[in-house]
């Protein structure tokens, strides 16, 4: 019982603490209030906006006529004058770029202090304009199609609370949260200078969507409730740049997936003056036959689907050409190459009026092999370096070359949580007799509690990870082999076998398999050692090493009764990510989830508790993440998880290393909470001169 | 001669095809397809999995029919319209990945043959004349190690050293600054820095075979009598050797020839992968694992298709060279 | 003339005998000479004969003998085949016995001198380690305080030797709980040489049972090819063909890749070794076909084929013995071609993988510039491979020699 209670007030400690975060420099907005009128009863969280009518003043230094008023993003001022990127004056001066006035809206967003991530977590600067970000990935998306992206909203890091208007001006939102209202930024253009209107949305929903001959499926982002059987939004267009959405529901969790780069602006805004070309009601006949041969297809509707490429795979060449608001655009694919430079009408500026990106380009070396990664690193030729791209058993000689490469390394959090252990409940659910159900459906879950007992999360710590991860996620402090020997002696397996292995509470012979498909190199070397840790309390362990794609099988079959993985944890309470859902990474409960996503035609009909949890989950649904509601459901929702011992971890919270070029600034501190901010921000980082 | 040439040729076609349904075949075993490869990288980068966007790829892709059909459909559009089909991975056709690839392969294990011989021939000359001589024994010692080492081994630690001692280190064909730019004396130089090493790492385990086989026929012609005549004659040493014993101890290299090109562009691949080669290699390790058919498929084809051009020719080579051959012999090789 | 009172010399002096009274010195020389000679060609007389009586294989191993090099591989390799037999008894640890606290240890250092000057028999001092963070290495250091004594049979821990026999004592081990690494320490502080003993026994038994599998089909297909000839001939000769043509590595990483995870070790093993042999075989057929093409016009089988015997038996108790030396060299050649296979698969990923071992998966801890910088004693197993290969290829080269009747 006390491990329970205690571990539960560090969640509420954690959450506590990045809602204090998050909300401290978005408390203004709150207080100020819009000039625009706002609906009977709403709620707004609209900023003002008057005060930049300084965008007429000349290049040659003129002077703004109005006082500097307070932006968009808050308290940061916005700049009345604006500088023109050295990389695209020629282009302006030879007018094929209007110039930088012209390409911004009005307002534009003010990028500052605060603003991309937590004053605590980065120190910016105001940059200069200049260089090339150099990469090595093995995909030709898996940089840019994150540091590139634009949210409806931006919240900064991982959170959904602080919202900022990012691609739309204004956002309001009823009390009851079924309605949202949305102004686009007047003056908001596509990357290749045509406006962003609601006729884009319009063409999103009618023409893709809803249209029978397309079918595009649904996002589930913009379902009620993220739940099909609810229904999707209804988009009510009012003028050019005034669209509303309407749930049947109350759907507050809307508003993380407002924010979230997972999702990214392209669910509801596509580029329609670009792809009405190669749709059938839209385009010419003769066009559209010449574009199917140019692309070397037949049908139209995979045409269109194979040209409207969603935001995870902006680095392919048939992105070449597409418009997008992201800060940078693909200019350059070739068999070993990307080349992405900056967009000349991104809307982001910092409060010098200067346009980010600082970063003239992104110039991605694709490799096929991850050695490879690491040597492009060793060899200085990357300028940018997180995630999985660092392994921390290479960072000796990474350590060891910094100096000749120009680089420094700096550790920081982790998005990922550890590898996880998951325990499929649904697993032989059918089998009257299965002794795993009699485990899983025990109401004390002694089994579960004896297997968090008996992982030594220090032991693997010390062994794989140099010891530098943290402390475990949930359960810290659970390790006690006699307590997991005792626990598993009441479940019902005191009884062993001629090896010490323990019997199932059936009597008969107990395997314990977990399987494994290896995503990422520490996963076998974790599994081995959780096999030593539960052997030592008696379970025979049967370690099974599938593919990944027959892992994928194995789970839509329900044939795992355990499994390893990793999630992203540390950003469910935000609601950025919603991966403990019980199918998505490792399964604990695919069959239920099954009938709850299919209104109980097919899967298992949940247990009584198992309902208690698709209450929580409809309920958490009902209110944005970050607020007070929303965060007493999802407290009480890991309190669930916690209780049900659905996913263990492994070991500690994660530290990841992150290398960098020694030049480059606003990047996030030693010890700030998420890699993966290391490269959603690209757009802030800047090259000092040595 | 021309009627041997005729059939061999007849015959390459056919060949192709079985090659190509085997590969497909073989491929195509593991459990799954790409669309799982797919997902698995999709769920890697946090992105959500949408079942039916899944399964309208799986269409488009045309992996939900059987693998016969999708085997006559992918090799009736190489006949009818020399289109090789699209790679899942990357998203473009396979002949443009194959144009890119293929030449360079083909350039750079040449290359690596060439060299081989260039080190073989003398060393191995040298092992004959002085057998048992320290030379020998240095001789043998070294082609062993490069006969037993693996070669992405000796790759890897060449690579360390070269990095320990000069700073330099071998990522590519190309450094990255140079390598859309186009050819001039810098991007020359820079070339020269990094193929040394695949060069040198499959010369030296390539040399290896061939030195032993050298001296070992070599040691053979040298105790035949017309040699001691022509030294009695007073011929000079190395006219001796050269203008007889050589040239029947190269024949069994080049009857070698037809099978040293797969086995260099093989042997490549794994060198080509550790060492990050824009080449043949990488590429096909990834597709097979990554079950991405039509790439798999037309790599294996044209390598297959090499090897079966390089055999021919060394028939043929081998068949000019060799007179016993061509009038057909009792004793003719293998 | 009595020669039993002649005086005696010494033996192995080469003077005359003194001549004695009476005896002329041409026929007393005479005497010695043609007991000389008599005896010299009773010897070679006899060796004559046994040369005769002797089989083929006799000869063969008398041959072989004389090669220096080849016997004292033929030694070695029995050594490293015993070794990996008896790997338990062998080697101080197994393969799974993990040492917290050593992960990436360098191998023990053996001490005989302590720090006063003493001399004492082979000791370690403990280590412990400690992880810099800035460079994220472990350093070990040396506790002088206490000596381990490095011992020959060892009590360790108990075991079956073969499988069946339970003992618990190594050849060599520490006395004490410090662990002894003679070639230092993986990631997980497991002992490296012993992996690799233990490795020894799937790679070096890959390429028995692959060259086995080899051999069986090459003799069979090969020979049939090769006596029957005409379309028969043609027919395999193209299949022959066909399979050389595949380019090999994506062969076997398609194949290997198809072999499901989930099956035992041993299951895996006997897959691979298929998968190797799959293309292995062709190389054996033709050098059966080659030799029997030239021997089947020979007139002991035409002998054989007037007096009605089945074409299997001419094959098979004709034929096949002649090409027997060529099988045997071909068949030593081949296996370190297996090895290598089983080396390149496993370091891809796809042969042999976790917890079995084989020398190609452990290099794959070895394959990157970070493992040869800090931790070089990982590249061990590659040495183990160069050794077996070397062994191989010298033996090969003995026996080639020895079968080859124009080499004397």
């Amino acid at each position: 019982m006390n491990n329970r209670w205690r571990s539960s007030t560090v969640i509420m400690l954690v959450i506590t603490v990045l809602a204090v975060a998050a909300c401290g420099p978005a408390a203004q907005p709150d207080t100020s209030q819009a000039t625009s009128a706002p609906a009977a009863g709403s709620q707004a969280t609209t900023a003002p906006a008057a005060g930049t009518e300084a965008t007429a003043a000349p290049a040659a230094g003129g002077e703004a006529t109005a006082a500097p008023a307070a932006s968009t993003s808050g308290e940061i001022a916005a700049p009345t004058t604006f500088v023109e990127p050295p990389f695209l004056a020629d282009r302006v001066k030879a007018g094929k770029l209007p110039p930088i006035e012209q390409r911004l809206p009005k307002p534009p967003f003010v990028v500052g202090p605060g603003v991309l991530l937590q004053e605590e977590y980065m120190k910016w600067e105001n940059g200069e304009y200049g260089g090339d970000i150099n990469l090595a990935w093995q995909d030709a998306n898996g940089y840019v199609n994150i540091a590139g992206g634009s949210t409806i909203l931006r919240s900064p890091s991982q959170t959904t609370a602080a919202s900022r208007p990012n691609v739309v001006s204004e956002f309001t939102h009823s009390d009851d949260y079924t309605k949202y209202q949305f102004k686009i930024r007047p003056g908001l253009k596509w990357s290749d200078g045509e406006p962003v209107t609601t006729e884009d949305i319009r063409f999103t929903f009618e023409d893709l969507y809803l249209n029978p001959d397309v079918q595009r499926p649904w996002p589930s982002e913009l379902y009620t409730q993220g739940n099909a059987q609810l229904g999707p939004a209804k988009l009510n267009v009012v003028d050019d740049l005034t669209f509303e959405l309407t749930f049947s529901q109350p759907y507050g969790f809307f508003i993380a997936a407002l924010n979230s780069w997972i999702p990214n602006y392209d669910f509801l805004i596509k580029p329609a003056h670009y792809l009405k070309q190669f749709h059938k009601k839209y385009a010419k006949e003769a066009d559209l036959a010449a574009a199917l041969q140019k692309n070397n297809e037949t049908d139209w509707v995979a045409l269109l689907t194979k040209m409207d490429v969603p935001h995870w795979n902006t680095g392919e060449d048939r992105a070449l050409g597409l418009p997008t608001l992201n800060a940078f655009i693909l200019t350059e694919a070739s068999e070993t190459r990307r080349v992405f430079e900056r967009n000349p009408y991104y809307w982001h500026v910092d409060s010098a009026g200067k346009q980010l990106p600082y970063a003239d380009r992104i110039v991605t070396t694709i490799v096929v092999d991850e050695n490879a990664v690491g040597n492009a690193i060793l060899a200085g030729q990357v300028t940018i370096a997180a995630g999985n791209q660092v392994a921390l058993n290479k960072m000796p000689v990474y350590a060891q070359n910094a100096e000749q490469a120009k680089q420094r390394s700096f550790l920081t959090g982790s998005f990922n949580w550890p590898v996880l252990l998951f325990l499929n409940r649904d697993f032989q659910y059918e089998d009257q007799n299965s002794a795993w159900q009699k485990l899983m459906s025990d109401p004390e879950q002694r089994f579960g509690k004896a297997i968090a007992a008996a992982i030594n999360p220090a032991d693997i710590n010390k062994s794989i990870y140099f010891d530098l991860f943290g402390k475990p996620v949930m359960y810290e402090g659970a390790y006690d082999p006699n307590k997991a020997n005792q626990l598993l002696d009441q479940a019902g397996m005191d009884k062993r076998d001629s090896k010490e292995h323990r019997l199932g509470p059936d009597g008969k012979e107990f395997i314990f398999r977990i399987t494994n498909h290896n995503a990422a190199p520490d996963w076998t070397p974790v599994v081995e050692l959780l096999k030593q840790q539960l052997e030592a309390v008696g379970i025979r362990v049967d370690i099974e090493n599938v593919a990944g794609t027959l892992f994928d099988q194995r789970k839509t079959s329900n044939d795992i009764m355990a499994a390893v993985h990793w999630n992203d944890g540390s950003a469910w309470a935000t609601g950025i990510s919603e991966d403990y859902l019980p199918n998505h990474k490792g399964p604990w409960s695919p069959m239920t989830w099954q009938y709850f996503t299919t209104n109980g035609k097919q899967g298992r009909k949940p247990p009584a508790d198992m309902e208690e949890f698709y209450k929580l989950h409809t309920e958490r649904k009902k209110y944005p993440p970050e607020s007070p509601e929303g965060q007493k459901v999802f407290q009480q929702l890991m309190q669930w998880m916690q209780d049900h011992y659905v996913m263990i971890p492994t070991a500690g919270a994660r530290t990841t290393p992150n290398i960098v070029d020694i030049r480059l600034r606003n990047l996030p501190n030693e010890g700030a909470p998420f890699d993966l901010d290391t490269i959603i921000d690209t757009e802030g980082f800047w090259f000092a001169q040595q | 001669m021309g009627h041997f040439i005729l059939r061999r040729l007849l015959m390459l076609v056919p060949f192709l095809f079985l090659v190509s349904a085997l590969a497909f075949i073989v491929i195509q075993l593991p459990p799954g397809s790409f669309i799982d490869t797919y997902r698995r990288n999709l769920e890697a980068q946090g992105g959500t999995v949408n079942e039916a966007q899944l399964k309208a790829l799986e269409v488009r892709y045309g992996l939900d029919k059987p693998v016969i059909v999708q085997y006559a459909i992918w090799t009736w559009n190489i006949l009818s319209r020399g289109d090789f089909g699209n790679s899942f991975r990357y998203q473009r056709p396979v002949a443009d990945i194959l144009w890119e690839r293929v030449p360079r392969t083909v350039g750079i294990s040449l290359l690596a043959i060439v060299f081989t011989w260039i080190i073989a021939i003398p060393l191995g000359i040298i092992s004959a004349i002085k057998q048992y001589s320290i030379w020998d024994y240095v001789l043998t010692f070294l082609s062993f190690i490069g006969l037993s080492v693996p070669a992405f081994l000796l790759a890897i630690v060449l690579m360390y050293v070269v990095f320990t001692q000069t700073g330099w280190l071998v990522t590519g064909l190309y450094s990255p600054q140079f390598q859309n730019a186009p050819m001039s004396v810098a991007k020359f130089v820079d070339l020269l820095k990094n193929i040394w090493l695949p060069l040198l790492v499959l010369a030296v385990t390539g040399a290896a075979g061939t030195i032993r086989v050298l001296r070992a026929t070599l040691l053979d012609e040298l105790q035949k009598p017309y040699v001691t005549t022509a030294r009695a004659k007073g011929l000079p040493e190395w006219r001796v050797i050269l203008k007889y014993p050589v040239r029947l101890a190269i024949n069994p290299m080049i009857s070698t020839i037809g099978w040293l090109l797969p086995a260099v562009v093989g042997g490549e691949l794994v060198v080509s992968k550790v060492l990050n080669l824009p080449t043949v290699g990488p590429i096909i390790l990834e597709a097979t694992l990554a079950q991405d058919m039509f790439l798999a498929g037309a790599f294996v084809l044209i390598l297959s298709a090499l090897t079966l051009i390089g055999t021919l020719i060394s028939d043929i080579c081998l068949a000019w060279l060799d007179p016993r051959i061509r009038y057909g012999c009792a004793a003719h090789a293998q | 003339m009595a020669t039993a009172d002649r005086p005696q010399m010494p033996k192995g002096t080469d003077r005359m005998q003194p001549t004695m009274v009476g005896e002329s010195y041409t026929d007393r020389r005479s005497q010695e000479l043609l007991k000389r000679y008599r005896g010299t060609r009773e010897r070679r007389q006899k060796k004559a004969e046994q040369l005769a009586e002797a089989s083929q294989y006799q000869l063969m191993l008398a041959q072989f003998k004389k090669h220096r090099i080849a016997t004292v591989s033929l030694y070695l390799l029995v050594i490293l085949y015993l070794m990996a037999i008896f790997a338990s008894f062998v080697v101080p640890y197994d393969t799974l016995q993990r040492f917290d606290q050593f992960g990436y240890a360098k191998p023990s250092q053996l001490h005989i001198v302590d720090a006063n000057g003493n001399v004492h028999l082979p000791f370690i001092y403990g280590r412990t380690s400690k992880l810099d963070k800035k460079t994220f290495k472990y350093t070990f250091e040396e506790d002088t305080s206490k000596q381990y004594p490095v011992r020959l049979f060892v009590t360790g821990k108990p075991y079956d030797l073969l499988g069946v026999i339970p003992m618990s004592r190594h050849l060599f081990g520490v006395e004490g709980d410090q662990p002894f690494f003679l070639l230092g320490a993986d990631k997980l502080g497991r002992d490296l040489f012993s992996r690799i003993i233990y490795a020894s026994r799937v790679s070096l038994f890959i390429g028995f049972a692959g060259v086995i599998i080899s051999f069986v089909l090459g003799i069979i297909l090969g020979g049939i090819s090769g006596y029957f000839g005409g379309v028969v001939d043609t027919v395999i000769q193209r299949i022959i063909e066909f399979i050389m043509s595949i380019p090999q590595i994506p062969v076997w990483m398609a194949l290997s890749a198809a072999i499901p995870k989930e099956w035992s070790g041993i299951q895996k093993f006997f897959a691979i070794t298929l998968v190797l042999s799959f293309v292995g075989w062709t190389g054996l057929a033709r050098v059966v076909r080659g030799k029997l093409i030239s021997l089947r016009e020979e007139d002991y089988v035409i002998a054989a084929r007037i007096s009605s015997a089945k074409p299997m038996q001419i094959i098979f108790r004709h034929l096949l013995p002649g090409v027997t030396s060529f099988l045997v060299v071909s068949i030593t050649l081949a296996i370190p071609g297996m090895i290598l296979g089983e080396t390149t698969l496993s370091f891809l990923g796809l042969g042999i993988t976790a917890p079995d071992v084989s020398w190609g998966s452990l290099l794959q801890d070895a394959q990157d510039i970070n493992a040869i910088a800090n931790y070089p004693w990982l590249l061990a197993p590659v040495f183990f491979v160069m050794l077996a290969v070397v062994l191989f290829n010298f033996i090969g080269d003995g026996l080639r020699d020895a079968a080859d009747p124009y080499s004397r």
